[in-house]
């Protein structure tokens, strides 16, 4: 997987989350194009391309890429201050500057730039005279703007006005996932139950002649609509060209760092169905970690290490996604240990990929048989042939790890985990008794 | 118009059904949906807290529900529906406890459902998708449960009726069992067309759905003629409340945060014909006592404009 920092654009002086990305090791970033948008920008005095060159200039020299940018479109609080046509043509002009910054998608919202302007012309207004010459319907018609999102055929319409630009500028047009609003509460729409998404994009890439769309699947909405992440993942598939992991509680459209959303020890989020579900359409595109909520809550001397927690997050995250195609990899394996991780690496992989034995540094049980396999001193992976991995099922990972090098083993040696396996048993293996307990 | 029913539980006792069937009808119903799983709860089988209750055989059962029975006909309540005890199996109990849910619960609820002519009886798919790995996997094992009383269904014009559910996911609900409308289509036909029987059909459970944000209109719409039953009521969009519709706002124009008009807009294309149901048995806890009748009668009210605007 490829994973994707935040957006870290600057026009003269550089960010704390730049030099926080950058410290943290990470080479992707998204490519925000309204970074750029400078007032000088907004009022027509200045160009993107220009206004982004100290930024371009620094990223190449510390080896940050791009591959996704977001257009630039404004909040109506900027849009009431500039010319809606200037706002409007930047938005079309953040495709070719996303080619400039050697991006190959793009993520774009449907937009209704009619209804945006009519919006912002209530709501210039409604502020020019503190509401005192705004009619009741006026009111009533902000509101209805407010709230309007466009349905399926709106945003059909949207997405073949954009794709000249996008096609001219050789992107893939990223699009999210959303839902409906009905007084207060979320639905899923066409943009977000999985048939009806595939449905949409699929006919639009029929339209356009060519796989000019993709699906960027936002997790955290996701999660705001119940959805089943496996299920999801599943019907959509290679449709996606983004995922978008972040946690929130459910109720809130929160971006939060994974795992952080917990209640009871628990988190919020469903972590088993979206591993099981990347790990079987062996997902292997881009994959953003949004936890800006996180940093910005965080104070800003702890920025830093948030940031840096979250690149160990994405680590982890590739590892646990592509454990099965690491297990793949080898013609013959080894296990080291004999409790509960290698009880379920032998009961979802151990017919497809046998080991020939499994280790353990308990002297007591060596000899004896355990889900099949006989289970060895450690000296006995001396006699392997070097090609022959060790995946180690106990947690001291880098204890045990440290043990065989220092036994002069050069066997690949890689870290099994059962945390999100593709099936689990009701019962756990308690490594100390040796015996079956019934889990609740 | 259509006919508006509603939960006994919380209003016919075992005691005196009597007095509870003609409440139901003095407050305007015409049908009820018949709360079975009133008699082994699902708090209990997770507790592995059995009551015995079905340990009953047939003839004993027969007995003791043929005062509802009577009661019912002499309200002129139909039991148009009724709910099977759930679940039939859970993963983490005793295989013990499974046995006895597996030998006990289908079957005899299939037989009081006869017994007390009722053409639709609501189940609860099984969650083990956890277990299991894949809702494939987890429908297989529905489908085994399905198969021991479909036969049963078919001989006696009896519909089981899936229902959408929904999970826990700490904090908040995502959708369980039922919530993919396109594969319960294809599940549902596939029973029928095996049986050559309407066996399986859907009850379109309003409260879940909207706990799991589903779009009312798309379910029901693409279910279409194989919606047998409702489970009508409302909530705040966190917890499965049970309460009367239109009750719940999220904004400060305090319209309605569920979205009734889907439903309704929905329910008119399709042309249902069942029952608009309720299963309300919650408000019967939240009002005073004094007021069930009241209470009761406002939920008929409802219904009625329900059944005026579809």
């Amino acid at each position: 997987m490829e994973i994707i920092a935040s957006s870290v654009g600057f026009t003269s002086r550089v960010t704390m989350l730049h030099k926080h990305i950058v410290k943290a090791g990470y080479k992707n970033c998204m490519f925000g194009v309204g970074a750029f948008a400078t007032d000088a920008v907004k009022y027509g005095e200045d160009k993107l391309q220009y206004a982004m060159e100290p930024y371009m200039q620094k990223s190449k020299a510390e080896g940050i890429y791009h591959t996704i940018a977001t257009p630039v479109f404004f909040g109506d609080k900027d849009l009431i201050e500039m010319p809606f046509s200037i706002a409007k043509n930047l938005y079309f002009e953040s495709f070719n500057i996303a080619k400039t910054a050697g991006c190959s998608s793009i993520l774009c919202s449907p937009i209704l730039f009619d209804l945006v302007e009519e919006r912002i012309i209530l709501k210039a207004k409604k502020k020019k005279n503190h509401g005192m010459d705004f009619t009741k319907n006026e009111e009533l018609r902000l509101k209805e703007l407010e709230h309007k999102r466009p349905n399926k055929q709106e945003a059909k319409e949207f997405y073949l006005t954009i794709a000249p630009y996008a096609k001219e500028n050789n992107l893939t047009v990223l699009i999210p996932n959303s839902f409906d609003y009905y007084n207060g509460t979320l639905y899923r729409n066409d943009l977000s139950d999985p048939y009806r998404f595939k449905e949409f994009v699929e006919e639009l890439n029929q339209e356009v002649g060519a796989p000019l769309f993709k699906i960027s699947l936002d997790f955290g909405i996701c999660n705001l609509l119940g959805q089943n992440y496996h299920q999801v993942l599943s019907i959509l598939g290679n449709l996606i060209g983004l995922i978008i992991l972040k946690d929130n509680d459910g109720h809130n459209g929160s971006s939060l760092m994974p795992f952080s959303s917990a209640i009871g020890g628990k988190s919020s989020v469903d972590w088993l169905g979206i591993i099981r579900g990347l790990r079987e359409i062996k997902y292997d595109s881009a994959v953003y970690i949004d936890y800006m909520d996180t940093y910005n809550a965080a104070p800003v001397s702890l920025r830093e290490y948030i940031v840096d927690y979250g690149k160990k997050m994405a680590d982890y995250i590739n590892w646990q996604v592509s454990m099965e195609l690491v297990i793949e990899k080898y013609q013959s394996r080894v296990l080291f240990g004999a409790g509960n991780m290698c009880r379920n690496y032998m009961k979802c992989y151990g017919e497809q990929f046998p080991p020939l034995f499994t280790c353990d540094n308990n002297k007591a049980i060596w000899g004896q048989t355990f889900e099949g396999l006989e289970i060895k001193p450690p000296e006995a992976l001396k006699e392997l042939p070097e090609e022959t991995a060790i995946f180690l099922c106990n947690m001291y990972y880098d204890e045990i790890e440290a043990q065989l090098r220092e036994m002069g083993l050069k066997n690949p040696i890689e870290r099994f985990n059962d945390e999100y396996m593709p099936s689990m048993y009701t019962d756990r293996f308690d490594s100390e008794k040796r015996e079956i307990k019934k889990e609740n | 118009m259509l006919e508006i029913g509603v939960q006994t539980k919380n209003v016919v006792t075992d005691d005196n059904p009597e007095q509870g069937f003609q409440m139901l009808k003095a407050a305007g119903f015409t049908c009820c949906d018949f709360s079975l799983n009133s008699y082994l709860y699902n708090k209990d089988i997770y507790a592995e807290n059995l009551n015995g209750f079905f340990s009953n055989d047939l003839g004993e059962l027969y007995e003791f529900f043929g005062a509802h029975k009577e009661a019912a006909k002499n309200a002129g309540i139909r039991i148009n529906q009724m709910h099977m005890p759930y679940p039939v199996y859970v993963p983490t109990v005793s295989d013990e406890v499974n046995k006895y849910l597996w030998d006990n619960i289908p079957m005899k609820s299939m037989e009081i459902c006869k017994f007390l002519e009722c053409p639709n009886i609501v189940i609860h798919g099984l969650k083990l998708a956890k277990f299991l790995g894949t809702e494939e996997a987890e429908w297989e094992k529905t489908a085994e449960f399905l198969e021991s009383i479909a036969p049963f269904a078919a001989a006696n014009n009896i519909t089981i009726c899936m229902e959408n559910l929904y999970d826990g996911a700490q904090g908040h609900l995502a959708e369980g069992p039922g919530c993919d409308v396109r594969k319960a289509v294809e599940r549902i036909d596939d029973f029928n067309s095996r049986y050559g029987a309407e066996v399986l059909g859907f009850c379109f459970d309003i409260g879940h759905a909207n706990l799991v944000h589903l779009d009312f209109y798309d379910f029901i719409t693409t279910l279409g003629p194989r919606l047998k039953v409702l489970h009508l009521h409302d909530n705040d969009g966190r917890y499965d409340l049970h309460q009367i519709p239109f009750t719940f706002t999220k904004t400060r124009e305090n319209t309605s945060a569920t979205n009734w008009d889907g439903f309704i807009k929905a329910i008119r294309d399709i042309k249902f014909d069942g029952v608009l149901s309720f299963e309300t048995a919650p408000v019967l806890d939240a009002f005073p006592p004094e007021m069930k009748f009241e209470a009761l009668c406002f939920i008929n009210k409802i219904g009625k404009y329900l059944a005026e605007k579809i």
